[in-house]
């Protein structure tokens, strides 16, 4: 039964019971003090912002989105520019990163609104990210071509610099921690459910007085957001960015995190996000097999896990609940 | 050399490699007016096509076959795998939703590009020469014809498709149960068979497609990726689903992706596709012989 009261406490508090799980896991991983783990978990954090955004337009609006990787761009050069041509500090960098990203995603998803089907939305948001991509590596005297930006500076609070890894994943999981926690109230709001009633069926909301226009670029522009802070912040992190990071895998691992994760579920995101980042580090023992096992378990996650893996344990925790108190009642 | 025989020499090599894209995109066209599905993995089909042909072209597994065995064999091996891809992932994830079958298929294209890795290696394998290179002069225009003979090959398998579905009794079958599959079910059309053929026969495609380009560019574990987004562009030009305009849209973007090249810079050839696509979907999002909303081209 105390197992029970537990989950009833964990869905009252979701948030504080969210922080205290973000604390125990970064002073875990501080503790154990493996630098290459704690480099592979910030990965995942910031992993976690795409997936967020992701889940906003494809899980609760619907609409496929495979330009993730260009958002992330946009959001990892403006920052990246700032600070090293303007000297911008990192506090007015990372907003503007984020406004950035959005309005790119108020451009893209303007086109996404006149086409029909799934099809020809995977092929705008892909294109998307391809022309985001040539212009990076082509536009050299802003973006220093293939070379890449080099030198960002880290970014400090009241004199403390944000440079080690310790103190990186604390800003990392904190921020991601406001992130979900905006990406939930997002989703109970006014905005989540118009978003979940238009993904059910558009003509049905629109009949009801919801604006179909108007919440389907917004969503593109949430889920922009979102993309932009994840790339800001992993510029800020590398120190350096070039245009060949941003390609076509990014935005197809993007969509993978939240099928493993569930699609339509934000702290699912997270999940997916660092699974995506610790898998491939988990199965390197494996050598050339690495890849090909990889893949054989996201095309096996896919075709199995219908509600994420998070959906998938509330299931299965619901099924043994269930069968424990069938049997109960049954002695 | 003046600048009319120049470009003449562009268009007739855009044709060549847009008649590829054509054929691809046909595959893309077929798939989705027959079951509705999209196969983001055509791609590294069409690549398992060109190296099992060039594994026999150049003797390396057993047998040193010519040119049209391999290639036969090698179609072959890409409409088993097309059948697989569709048997294993895209039928079981299509229940999920659209999103799981880009998420499978996309799982598909990392599995065979790495499983293509671990057999043939990552580095390029040029595919010999099948048809002469050397350019031909006419009259002051410098042709290759290889380029002619890839042209040929891939409208005569177009045309071939095209007797198939509108004189066979099968094919029209096919073509029923594009337009309304449950009508074409109650007329006793079994829907397993003509799905799967229709993979088959779009796989088979795809296969052909890349033993033909296969020549032009090396043969790598990724050389799918790139051509396939450009067959895509290809189908939505020509109307996502409209077979003749696949091959229409194919040519119109090899002719236009290739006098964008000669002109500007090579960049410019691969940013046109996406601009084309852009624009395409801007403005007329039926695709090129789109009547209108609600009314069949």
């Amino acid at each position: 039964m105390k197992s029970v009261n537990c989950i009833q406490f964990i869905k009252k508090h979701r948030i504080l019971s969210l922080f205290v799980f973000f604390v125990i896991l970064v002073s875990g991983i501080i503790g154990i003090g493996d630098p290459y783990m704690s480099h592979v978990l910030i990965i995942g954090g910031i992993y976690g912002f795409l997936a967020i955004g992701l889940n906003v337009v494809t899980g609760l609006c619907g609409q496929i989105n495979l330009g993730m990787a260009g958002f992330y761009a946009i959001g990892s050069y403006t920052s990246a520019l700032l600070s090293t041509k303007l000297g911008v500090h990192f506090l007015v960098a990372f907003p503007v990163s984020i406004v950035f990203a959005a309005i790119a995603g108020l451009i893209i998803g303007y086109p996404a609104l006149k086409v029909r089907g799934g099809v020809y939305l995977v092929l705008i948001t892909t294109s998307f990210a391809s022309i985001i991509q040539t212009i990076l590596t082509q536009w050299v005297s802003l973006t220093n071509g293939p070379m890449g930006v080099v030198g960002i500076e880290s970014p400090s609070f009241f004199g403390l610099t944000v440079q080690s890894l310790d103190s990186w994943l604390i800003l990392t999981y904190f921020l991601l921690l406001v992130a979900m926690i905006v990406g939930m109230n997002i989703e109970h709001s006014r905005i989540g459910r118009s978003l979940k009633a238009v993904r059910e069926s558009d003509t049905a909301a629109q009949s009801l007085g919801v604006n179909l226009a108007y919440y389907k670029i917004l969503a593109f522009v949430i889920s922009a957001a979102f993309g932009g802070a994840g790339g800001s912040l992993y510029a800020y992190y590398m120190t350096t960015v070039s245009p060949d990071i941003y390609n076509m895998n990014l935005s197809v691992q993007t969509l993978t995190m939240i099928v493993i994760g569930g699609v339509g579920s934000i702290p699912g995101s997270i999940l997916g996000g660092i699974i995506i980042a610790v898998l491939p580090e988990m199965l390197r023992f494996l050598g050339s097999l690495q890849m090909v096992v990889y893949a054989l378990l996201i095309v096996m996650a896919t075709i199995l896990l219908r509600r994420g893996l998070l959906g998938t344990g509330v299931d299965a925790i619901r099924f043994f609940k269930k069968a424990l108190m069938g049997g109960a009642s049954n002695g | 050399m003046s600048i009319v025989s120049v470009i003449i020499q562009l268009i007739v090599s855009g044709l060549a490699i847009g008649s590829v894209y054509g054929l691809i995109a046909i595959a893309h066209s077929m798939i989705w007016s027959g079951i509705r599905v999209v196969n983001f993995a055509q791609g590294e089909i069409l690549m398992i096509g060109a190296s099992v042909s060039l594994m026999y072209v150049t003797g390396e597994w057993g047998a040193r076959l010519p040119f049209i065995p391999a290639a036969i064999i090698g179609a072959m091996a890409a409409a088993i795998m097309g059948l697989l891809i569709y048997l294993l992932v895209m039928r079981p994830t299509t229940k999920s939703g659209f999103l799981y079958v880009i998420g499978g298929c996309v799982g598909m294209q990392m599995l065979l590009q790495n499983t293509a890795i671990l057999i043939w290696g990552a580095t390029g394998r040029p595919y010999p020469a099948i048809f002469p290179m050397e350019p031909v002069s006419i009259g002051g225009v410098f042709i290759v014809p290889q380029d002619i003979f890839i042209l040929l090959i891939s409208l005569a398998s177009a045309g071939i498709l095209w007797l198939f579905l509108t004189r066979t009794k099968t094919g029209t079958a096919m073509r029923a149960s594009s337009q309304n599959r449950s009508v074409a079910g109650l007329m006793g059309i079994n829907h397993v068979r003509t799905d799967a053929l229709t993979i088959i026969i779009a796989s088979a495609l795809a296969g052909i497609a890349g033993i033909l380009i296969a020549p032009k560019f090396f043969v790598t574990p990724t050389m799918g990726a790139s051509i396939n987004s450009k067959a895509f562009t290809a189908a939505v030009l020509g109307g996502f689903g409209n077979i003749p305009g696949a091959i229409v849209g194919g040519l119109l973007l090899g002719v236009v992706e290739n006098l964008a090249g000669g002109v500007f810079t090579s960049q410019a050839k691969d940013a046109v596709s996406f601009i084309i696509l852009i624009l395409i979907m801007m403005f007329k999002p039926g695709g090129l012989f789109d009547a209108g909303p609600g009314r069949k081209a």
